[in-house]
């Protein structure tokens, strides 16, 4: 630690700060305040009190959203987490090929949301993509699907899309399993614990508080996801695939109610935060046994 | 593995012979799936673009005939990609360059100085990683059309910076906070002055959390999609998820054209992870965790 002169934890501090109001401050307050005004750009923002909520709790494509969302949350943190888990519970036992599947696991996650999800739409490609052609060289050949824009399946398609891919939340656990002294096990196994129990009544309370932050992070990226709805369905069939980002994003390009839009991006804001405090909260709960 | 543990303790009934033999193929099955859903993909789209139109409808299983590159020919040619692609370089590396100097100026000085509100101003720092940022897509396209930066690629450049703002200040700053004081102090005491004593000691040895913000903070850039499509609108600005997404819509009819843009966009993110596999993870685990 030094102590320096002013002049240079300003310097240094500067231009980080100017960021942080650029980019961050300014921005969520100017959602905020307009988000009780009537707006579109061009005149003046015109007060309106709560009339863009009320408005938007009204309508039917919002509580559409609002429900594929709470479905993907609950899907985030009851599928996609636990298998993250599941794996890296399994790749801690470094099984021939763990480093390899550790690596390959993490390559979707690199690609990005946009190559993902045109990836998955081939995939899903009524005549040219991978889904159809195996079901039909399995024997069904007159089988043809058009996963992405049916009723039936263009939720569970767009789920997928994301919900295996937890390579992220496979690797914070890895390295907290990582951190487990051998002893702990090791003892457990003398008195006869089976490798599952070991799993269950060791490893799992261990890492518990990170399971938590990979629910988190799992949720808050739900929240945000955009591409994978946008260049897939648009958010139908209907509005069964819509969420919130989405119709924002359609409302800013299609009819400059900008009032509007920022009051479903601090709907979006709240829920991530309201999340972030209820996952904190259970887990904070669960995290009893650090203490004693 | 299991049964080794058995072993080791010399009691290894039938019955704990069938549970680890059950176990070991339960794990297996976890391998061979996270391995298929992660690399089959890919591999079935690389093969499909070296083939003919003809080839992919006929069949999703087939190999081509005689592999051709006319796809890509036709993304180049036709959708122009490599125009994008050179504007998606400039924009990341602009951006990372950009970060890694501004985050690495302010990891220091939280990291090291000594001041009244540094902990006030870490957190208010850190605290953007809290703000989904498509809930501020309205207001950003606002302030980038006050700055006069509409249609610009320093538009772009300066939203993504200020995005990579909580990844890199926390990998860059919990990194310095674990080097050793020694060195720094001995140019102190020489005389040496606070920038020379960052810039010629400190960011040296921080070299391993700079490569991963570097990597993360360019990989982000390279797929953002929303703010690009938001604050572009002319040919040479628009970045290559845009034209990713504007080929899948008017190229529906030409399916090796597709297949071989999607190639395109995603060999810099493959190449750049094989090469910093390590820095790429070890940064993900870091930014994860501030959480």
């Amino acid at each position: 630690m030094i102590k320096p002169g002013r002049l240079w934890i300003v310097l240094f501090l500067l231009p980080a700060l100017a960021m942080f109001l650029l980019v961050y401050l300014g921005p969520l307050a100017t959602a905020v305040t307009t988000s009780f005004t009537k707006w579109n750009g061009m005149q003046a923002p015109r007060f309106i009190g709560l009339d863009n909520y009320l408005r938007l709790a009204a309508s039917a494509k919002f509580q559409a959203a609002f429900g594929n969302t709470i479905k993907w949350v609950l899907a985030a943190a009851f599928i996609h987490v636990p298998f993250g888990v599941l794996v890296a519970l399994v790749l801690f036992k470094r099984p021939r090929g763990w480093r390899f599947t550790r690596a390959v696991f993490m390559i979707p996650n690199v690609l990005g949301w946009t190559a993902l999800s045109i990836l998955f739409m081939f995939i899903y490609l009524p005549d040219a993509g991978i889904l159809n052609g195996l079901i039909q060289s399995l024997g069904f050949s007159d089988f043809n699907r058009n996963w992405l824009y049916e009723p039936g399946s263009a939720f569970t398609a767009v789920t997928l899309i994301w919900l295996f891919f937890a390579a992220v939340i496979t690797l914070i656990t890895m390295s907290e399993l990582m951190a487990i002294p051998e002893s702990l096990a090791d003892s457990a196994r003398i008195d006869g614990a089976s490798p599952l129990q070991i799993d269950l009544y060791i490893n799992l309370p261990i890492i518990w508080p990170i399971v938590g932050t990979g629910i988190i992070i799992a949720v808050t990226s739900v929240l945000k996801a955009f591409e994978i709805i946008f260049l897939t369905t648009g958010g139908g069939p209907g509005d069964r695939t819509i969420n919130i980002s989405v119709i924002m994003v359609n409302r800013l390009l299609n009819s400059q109610e900008y009032g509007y839009a920022n009051a479903l991006a601090v709907v979006l804001l709240l829920m991530g935060m309201a999340a972030i405090l209820l996952v904190q909260w259970l887990f904070r709960l669960g995290r009893g046994y650090r203490d004693q | 593995m299991s049964s080794g543990a058995a072993a080791r303790v010399g009691i290894a009934t039938p019955g704990q012979r069938i549970a680890a033999g059950a176990a070991a193929l339960f794990r297996y099955a976890v391998i061979g799936f996270v391995v298929a859903i992660s690399v089959l993909p890919l591999v079935w789209v690389v093969i499909s673009s070296l083939e003919t139109n003809a080839e992919i409808l006929s069949s999703a299983l087939n190999l081509p005939a005689a592999p051709s590159l006319k796809g890509y020919a036709t993304a180049f040619r036709f959708a122009r990609l490599d125009l994008k692609f050179v504007t998606s370089l400039i924009v990341a590396v602009s951006t990372t360059t950009v970060s890694l100097l501004i985050y690495s100026l302010a990891a220091y000085a939280l990291s090291r100085f000594r001041f009244r509100l540094r902990t006030l101003v870490f957190t208010l720092l850190i605290s953007s990683i809290l703000i989904p940022v498509n809930t501020m897509v309205q207001p950003v396209y606002e302030m980038v059309l006050r700055l006069g930066l509409y249609d610009t690629k320093a538009a772009l450049i300066l939203v993504y910076t200020g995005f990579s703002m909580p990844l890199c200040l926390f990998v860059l700053r919990s990194y310095m906070m674990h080097l050793p004081y020694e060195m720094e102090e001995s140019a102190y005491l020489e005389g040496a002055s606070v920038p020379r004593t960052f810039w010629q000691i400190m960011l040296p040895l921080t070299q391993p959390a700079l490569v991963s913000s570097a990597v993360l903070t360019f990989l982000g850039s390279w797929n953002e999609l929303l703010y690009a499509l938001l604050l572009t609108s002319s040919e040479h600005n628009r970045t290559l998820p845009l034209a990713m997404r504007y080929f899948m819509q008017q190229f529906t009819f030409d399916f090796s054209a597709m297949f071989a843009a999607l190639v395109i966009y995603v060999v810099p993110s493959i190449i750049l992870y094989v090469v910093l596999q390590e820095q790429i993870m070890s940064g993900i685990a870091a930014g994860a965790i501030n959480e």
